[in-house]
């Protein structure tokens, strides 16, 4: 792996470069993470995904949004627009590395969310794959907010009452600003209007009721979307995949599918 | 920012600033992010910043990437880097237990840090599993200086069990309490025994296998005999040792001062200091708690190593 730092030196982005192992294809993918728990979490299953995906000659480029992981800045600091001229600059990161011409997405969660928004206004995306992508920005802080009272209560018992709020929302330990916060707020999977990739896929690695939504949103930007819908043997968004070496092969081959449009499968519904 | 922009760096570092990103070790397997301080002081100690469990290497709730950075401010070098097998380190191909792997990746990190910087005295700053080697390790290699130990080992106290048990008994809301942390236990065993065995299907319970060459931690505190010998080596040595307990800890430690309960030997106050953090968990959810723990470090380390 290399580690390629890119941005301003004040707002740098910190990024890992996964190399085919030979020969590669003319495509690199770039895998855009989420925020907060959820990136914690999903680091180990992204590797691997990265590692598969090189093993398939594919350049890799993994880095984390400005406010997040290894890169420059608070985690109060992010917005979704930042985010996306991000990932707008991880990707040509990635083609001044690599050499390639191709280019795919891989969003995980929110990083779907800024995946599928940024790719109306870039001509050279082969695929964006929305893994586990959110479709309601109300529903999920609701979730992230229970996420957060149930991460302190499993830890310190049933009767813990967390302290008062500071200057930003913290949600499972890492703060959010107002800017985010009121974008999730008022985010639906509908507002996305347009892409410019040529395909457009998603997984989803538990069961949910919201599948035939999201079915219905991506087959309105490409008729010919594709969902696969996986019951996970390992649930990577759980406080257990933190404390445990496995990692969703499952879904990790499905994705590897997808970006590389190797195994083309008709639309699954649950 | 184009490739001509871009400041030049080895194929296998990336710098930005002040933070160098980059893999070293023997063989080259082990990745760590190094965060420099704007002016370096002559003589002062790196920190070495370890994993928490499997956690990678920003730590819980990003704490490590915050603490580097504070750390760095006051004029201290950090460095946060991936054990064997942990984030973005490869897994180690031998047969060394974890324990053994663990000092040896921490050695390899310091021998990195006295090769290219002439480094040669640490501090190791670690949660948990990180505190446990950091502990390890010191008590094998000399260039550790300092311990900063966050729930490391505890060791109970007679006020302890009054605490922990006697308290409890006579409330009867405790026994309500009881009955809800049984069935959240229940539910977190459950969601471990499906990551760990996956999902029963058609009748049959699929087995998930352990991905190969990582060896899984299990956490077990030394008898306490061993732990006073080798607390009492370090002492004599010199180590600075700075102990955090958080009421997460509460099957373990409940009471500030506990630990001078459990230990009451006079020597080793010119050497440790120890702070309960009695509303925290254990991995510092809340950020007045992350805030303070930040702060409490700098302030331990400037008066430790000015």
């Amino acid at each position: 792996v290399t580690p390629i730092t890119f941005g301003t030196s004040d707002r740098f982005l910190a990024g890992l470069y996964d190399a085919p192992a030979s020969g590669g294809r003319d495509l690199g993918v770039v895998i855009a993470s989420s925020f907060g728990q959820e990136a914690m979490r999903a680091q180990r299953a992204l590797r691997q995904l990265a590692i598969e995906l090189a093993r398939v000659k594919v350049h890799v480029f993994r880095f984390d949004f400005f406010g997040t992981g290894d890169s420059a800045g608070e985690g109060w600091e992010g917005t979704t627009a930042e985010w996306v001229e991000n990932l707008d600059a991880a990707s040509d990161e990635l083609k001044d590395t690599a050499g390639v011409s191709r280019l795919a997405w891989v969003g995980l969660r929110w990083g779907a969310v800024v995946a599928l928004k940024a790719s109306a206004a870039r001509a050279d995306l082969d695929c964006v794959v929305a893994l586990d992508p959110i479709l309601d920005g109300p529903a999920y802080l609701d979730d992230l907010r229970q996420l957060h009272i149930d991460f302190l209560k499993n830890d310190m018992g049933p009767s813990f009452r967390p302290g008062p709020r500071g200057a930003h929302e913290e949600l499972a330990g890492f703060p959010l600003g107002e800017p985010l916060l009121d974008e999730i707020r008022r985010y639906h999977i509908e507002q996305i209007e347009s892409t410019k990739a040529k395909r457009l896929a998603a997984v989803v690695s538990t069961p949910r009721a919201d599948l035939a939504r999201l079915e219905r949103v991506l087959q309105r930007l490409d008729p010919s979307a594709a969902i696969d819908a996986i019951q996970s043997t390992v649930e990577w968004n759980t406080e257990e995949a933190m404390t445990s070496a496995l990692v969703p092969n499952d879904v990790i081959a499905a994705v590897v599918t997808r970006v590389t449009g190797s195994a083309r499968r008709p639309s699954e519904r649950p | 920012m184009s490739a001509a922009q871009r400041p030049s760096s080895p194929p296998s570092e990336r710098t930005s600033g002040r933070e160098r990103a980059f893999v070293f070790g023997e063989p080259k397997q082990l990745f760590g992010i190094l965060t420099e301080p704007a002016q370096a002081v002559p003589g002062r100690p790196a920190v070495l910043l370890l994993n928490a469990g499997l956690v990678h290497r920003v730590g819980p709730h990003r704490m490590s990437v915050r603490l580097a950075r504070a750390l760095a401010e006051a004029g201290y070098l950090a460095f946060r880097f991936d054990l064997s097998g942990i984030g973005d380190s490869e897994a180690r191909r031998d047969t060394l237990s974890y324990a053994d792997r663990a000092i040896l990746d921490v050695r390899q990190a310091m021998d990195h840090l006295e090769k290219t910087r002439g480094i040669t005295r640490f501090v190791s700053l670690g949660l948990c599993s990180g505190a446990d080697n950091s502990y390890f390790t010191a008590l094998v290699d000399e260039r550790i200086v300092g311990i900063v130990g966050l729930d490391g080992f505890a060791y109970r106290s007679p006020r302890f069990y009054l605490e922990h048990y006697g308290k409890k008994a006579l409330r009867s809301a405790s026994w309500v309490t009881l009955g809800k942390t049984a069935l959240y236990r229940a539910r977190t065993l459950r969601r471990q025994l499906r990551a760990r065995f996956g999902t029963v299907t058609d009748g049959r319970l699929s087995w998930v296998p352990e991905a190969p060459h990582v060896r899984a931690y299990i956490r077990e505190f030394p008898p306490r005999a061993e732990y006073v010998a080798g607390t009492n080596a370090l002492v004599q040595r010199g180590v600075r040792m700075l102990l955090t307990y958080s009421a997460g800890m509460h099957e373990y430690y409940t009471y500030d001062g506990q630990f001078w309960d459990a230990f009451p030997y006079s020597e080793w106050k010119r050497n440790i200091q120890v702070q309960f953090y009695a509303g925290s968990n254990h991995t510092f959810t809340e950020l007045r708690f992350q805030d303070a723990l930040v702060q409490n470090i700098v302030t331990w380390m400037r008066t430790q190593f000015a």
